[in-house]
């Protein structure tokens, strides 16, 4: 339920949050996603690769772990209940979590009509290294359906940044369920961005 | 002894010079006298040595003693240490990490950093870590034993051939347990072959003396006793403490049984020697208060005077049953079956009633009445929802069923649904805790629900007289329907209703209506001509052909109005379809309006025909409720302004005009317009 456009953006949290407000939103509650990675040991460094678990406080029970590979369909890709978390504590010897390079983006929802808006500040340890936002339009689960309606929101609201549209969203091939593992796919690819920046 | 003979040589030696001299003196040779022998010493002759020595343990050829050392401290110890039996002291169960009673008192405990040795809270692999853990410990403590018995004397290891001590105690007990065996063997089966001797040997007299002797009367009646009680516990649930039988009249399958109130106990009865009846030999004592007859009578009714007294029901016979519950007449017979049948109904309905009155009071929204053990709380509008618990005497004969069948029924199965439900269910994939979570809910975190659909697929829990009222107030909603359904297709006869229950549930149903013109069908071809009523625990909604949805609440009125509406909107699309359709030439529609509303704002579709010749043009006004209206007037067009001129509307007497139905007149009216200058 839901299709979600997550973005990174130059403003600052209150600036769009103040611009939600202008616009008729309502703050609903706070929100949090956290992109964990998961590093192999060293002797296992071959065979297990590394991985990203995320949780998002929009689905509070479920635990989505992704491999990043070339695109969205190659990458193997899970959605598990919390439980997921503890099992991988017991493999510790295979691989570690790496707290360091943990992301977490903390801030506040906005409702807008049919769009919940969530901005949030992306923090890696005590470093501030950016701001997502995520526009989450409720009532489609097709994406083919409601892409140009998002791509106007996005331009009424973030001009500049309308024509870097997601992947998902420029796939031409049909009428398919959005699923919430493409919002958490557009996560870890910011989430790998911003890491790299300083 | 060498001395002594030296000193008898010598003395000897001295005897014979002696002897010599005396006998014959030399001439020249001079001796002094010897000196006179020593005196012989008294006494006993003693030797002194050391009496410590080390035992020889052998001699070797070479002339090499070996001594035996003796023990040491140790080896003292040692040998002292293998003769305790170690596993009766200590016992197989005590771990083997070193108790605090052990420890001395001034040693400090060291807290050994926990990470490698906890046992992790939750998850699949707590069991799995506990068995590890155990086996860990195991495995320490063979080492330990392996290190004792290499490094020290306190342990020696056994062969494998060396006798141990517990074999010869257990041969020893199962010596003694087969022999007792066999005796307790004998005495059961001797036992067995008594009780079937003396049942043979009743057998035999009852075929010789024809079955009426004491002895085999008593007999019979035994029989007849375990029969009865096995009967019996087919049905109900039978236990026996000492003397003591008695059973269990609850009804619950989840929860405490056998509570005291509700224990009814079954002794045998006194027969008398010649008494041959058909009466059942058990004697049941019910509890006092549930010897008599209940019914549950569920009804709505309406607040209003003509309704009379709602709390009593007129019968004054019952109002004893009342105050005093007791079962008078002893001497008529009520069989077990129907007494704790009884019995049992009085405790469910007693129970439900309760139930129902305390759900009542926590309704804060709805009013209630309690009174009489009439419960009476407010449905919606002026209906009310009456529950009566009526008593009976505890006697065999029909009861007649008061209130509604329906509702008494209902009430019933969501009681005893509820009782048969498991609130509890344990996780079937992995040995998880049990959940209250209903089963919709278990995929929630694969599925990645969102925190809205947790919530709204977590069921919440409705009362038992809040889903009583759902469905009272649905079932009378669709009986309500149902009767202005029917009134309205006996009023309407053109066009013709008939209606189809498309789905009937306890909570919402729905309505179809057709509506259809005799002989005109051919014509009509496929034109929709079907309108849905919905009806839902407090609410009709009629839904018509067009798709306008006419919220009707609970009115009967309006509902009425509804379908008459929607039969006026058929009658717009029939005539402008006839008008096509029937005819070469046909008539055209200049103006339709459904939506359209009539002076007083009353709903009024209307339709204007043209025919063919542009020189007649025919006004259709439906009113609800009402006959059609139908005007015609001249169809004239100006030349100068190239508009049609407004001239004066002519209304037509619908009732004179010729043919039965709307269509026949419709028909015939069209056909005069049509070529009308």
């Amino acid at each position: 339920m839901g299709i979600s456009w997550v973005l990174e953006v130059d403003q600052s949290v209150k600036s769009v949050e103040r611009l939600l407000e202008t616009n008729g939103a309502e703050k609903i509650g706070p929100f949090t996603v956290d992109v964990t990675p998961y590093i192999p040991t060293a002797q296992h460094s071959i065979d297990i690769p590394q991985n990203y678990v995320v949780h998002h406080t929009k689905f509070p029970q479920t635990t989505f772990s992704i491999i990043p590979g070339e695109n969205f369909k190659k990458s193997p890709k899970a959605v598990c209940d919390r439980g997921f978390d503890l099992i991988l504590s017991k493999m510790r010897n295979g691989t570690t979590p790496d707290l360091h390079g943990k992301i977490e983006i903390s801030g506040g929802e906005y409702r807008l009509e049919d769009f919940v808006v969530r901005v949030g500040t992306a923090v890696q340890g005590t470093t501030v290294k950016g701001i997502v936002v995520e526009v989450d339009f409720e009532p489609c689960a097709v994406v083919a359906q409601c892409k140009e309606l998002m791509t106007e929101f996005i331009k009424t609201i973030f001009a500049k940044y309308a024509d870097n549209r997601p992947d998902i969203f420029n796939s031409n091939e049909g009428p398919q369920n959005y699923t919430p593992l493409d919002t958490m796919w557009q996560y870890v690819t910011i989430v790998s961005k911003l890491r790299k920046k300083t | 002894m060498s001395r002594c003979k030296i000193f008898i040589l010598v003395s000897l030696i001295l005897k014979k010079q002696n002897e010599r001299s005396a006998m014959n003196p030399m001439p020249g040779v001079s001796f002094t006298a010897p000196p006179p022998p020593p005196p012989i010493p008294q006494g006993v002759e003693l030797v002194l040595e050391a009496s410590d020595q080390w035992k020889i343990q052998e001699i070797g050829y070479d002339g090499v003693e070996k001594y035996i050392k003796p023990e040491t401290f140790t080896d003292n110890v040692g040998k002292l240490a293998r003769k305790i039996d170690w596993m009766k002291i200590v016992g197989s169960d005590v771990p083997t990490n070193s108790t605090n009673e052990l420890d001395d008192e001034n040693v400090e405990k060291k807290t050994k950093p926990s990470e490698d040795l906890v046992v992790p809270e939750v998850g699949p692999w707590s069991f799995v870590a506990k068995q590890l853990h155990e086996s860990l410990q195991q495995l320490n403590v063979l080492l330990d034993n392996l290190n004792i018995a290499k490094n020290t004397d306190y342990m020696k290891p056994l062969t494998v051939l060396d006798p141990i001590s517990n074999f010869e105690t257990n041969a020893e007990m199962i010596n003694i347990g087969k022999g007792t065996q066999w005796i307790w063997k004998r005495r059961a089966i001797q036992e067995a072959a008594s009780v079937l001797e003396n049942a043979g040997k009743q057998r035999q007299r009852a075929a010789s003396s024809l079955g009426l002797s004491d002895e085999y009367m008593s007999h019979m009646q035994r029989t007849q006793f375990f029969e009865e009680l096995k009967e019996m516990r087919d049905f109900w649930r039978v236990r026996k403490t000492g003397d003591r039988i008695y059973g269990d009249l609850s009804y619950n399958i989840f929860g405490t049984k056998y509570e005291t109130h509700t224990l009814f106990d079954i002794n045998r009865r006194n027969v008398g020697k010649n008494e041959t009846s058909n009466e059942s030999i058990l004697e049941v004592s019910v509890p006092k208060d549930l010897t008599r007859r209940t019914m549950l009578n569920v009804s709505i009714i309406k607040d209003e005077v003509q309704s009379g007294n709602m709390y009593s029901s007129g019968n004054d016979e019952h109002e004893i049953y009342l105050k005093n519950c007791g079962v008078k007449e002893k001497d008529k017979f009520v069989h077990w079956k129907d007494a704790l049948k009884w019995a049992q109904n009085t405790l469910f309905c007693r129970d439900t009633f309760n139930n129902l009155c305390k759900d009542a009071i926590k309704l804060r929204n709805r009013l209630s009445v309690i009174r009489d053990n009439v419960l009476l709380i407010s449905l919606f509008d002026d209906y009310l929802l009456r529950v009566e618990l009526k008593f009976y005497p505890f006697e065999k004969g029909e009861l007649e069923e008061e209130g509604d069948k329906y509702l008494n029924r209902i009430l019933r199965e969501l009681v005893v649904s509820f009782e048969c439900t498991k609130f509890l269910r344990p996780q079937m994939f992995t040995s998880s805790a049990i959940t209250h979570l209903p089963e919709s809910l278990d995929m929630r975190g694969s599925m990645a629900y969102s925190a809205d659909e947790i919530k709204i697929k977590a069921i919440k829990p409705k009362t038992l007289l809040e889903r009583l009222l759902d469905m009272a107030g649905h079932y009378h909603l669709v009986n309500l329907t149902g009767k202005i359904v029917e009134k309205c297709a006996s009023q309407t006869r053109d066009p013709c209703l008939t209606h189809r229950w498309v789905q009937s549930g306890r909570k919402l149903s729905k309505l179809t209506v057709y509506m259809s013109s005799k002989d005109y069908e051919p014509v009509l071809g496929s034109m929709r001509n079907a309108f849905n009523v919905d009806v839902t625990t407090d609410c009709v909604i009629v839904e018509s052909k067009e798709g306008v949805k006419m919220i009707c609440h609970r009115d009967p009125e309006q509902i009425m109005y509804s379908f008459n509406y929607c039969v006026c909107t058929y009658s717009i699309s029939l005539i402008s379809l006839l008008a096509k359709n029937m005819w070469t030439t046909p008539f055209h529609t200049l103006h339709a309006n459904i939506h359209a509303l009539d002076d007083e704002g009353k709903p009024a579709p209307n339709l204007i025909l043209c025919n063919q010749d542009a020189t007649q043009s025919v006004l259709f006004v439906f009113r609800v409720g009402k006959e059609p209206e139908i005007r015609i007037r001249k169809f004239v067009v100006n030349d100068a302004t190239m508009k049609p001129e407004e001239h004066k509307w002519r209304k037509l007497n619908y009732e004179k005009l010729a043919g039965s139905t709307l269509c026949r007149k419709v028909d015939v009216l069209l056909a005069f317009l049509r070529d009308a200058p």
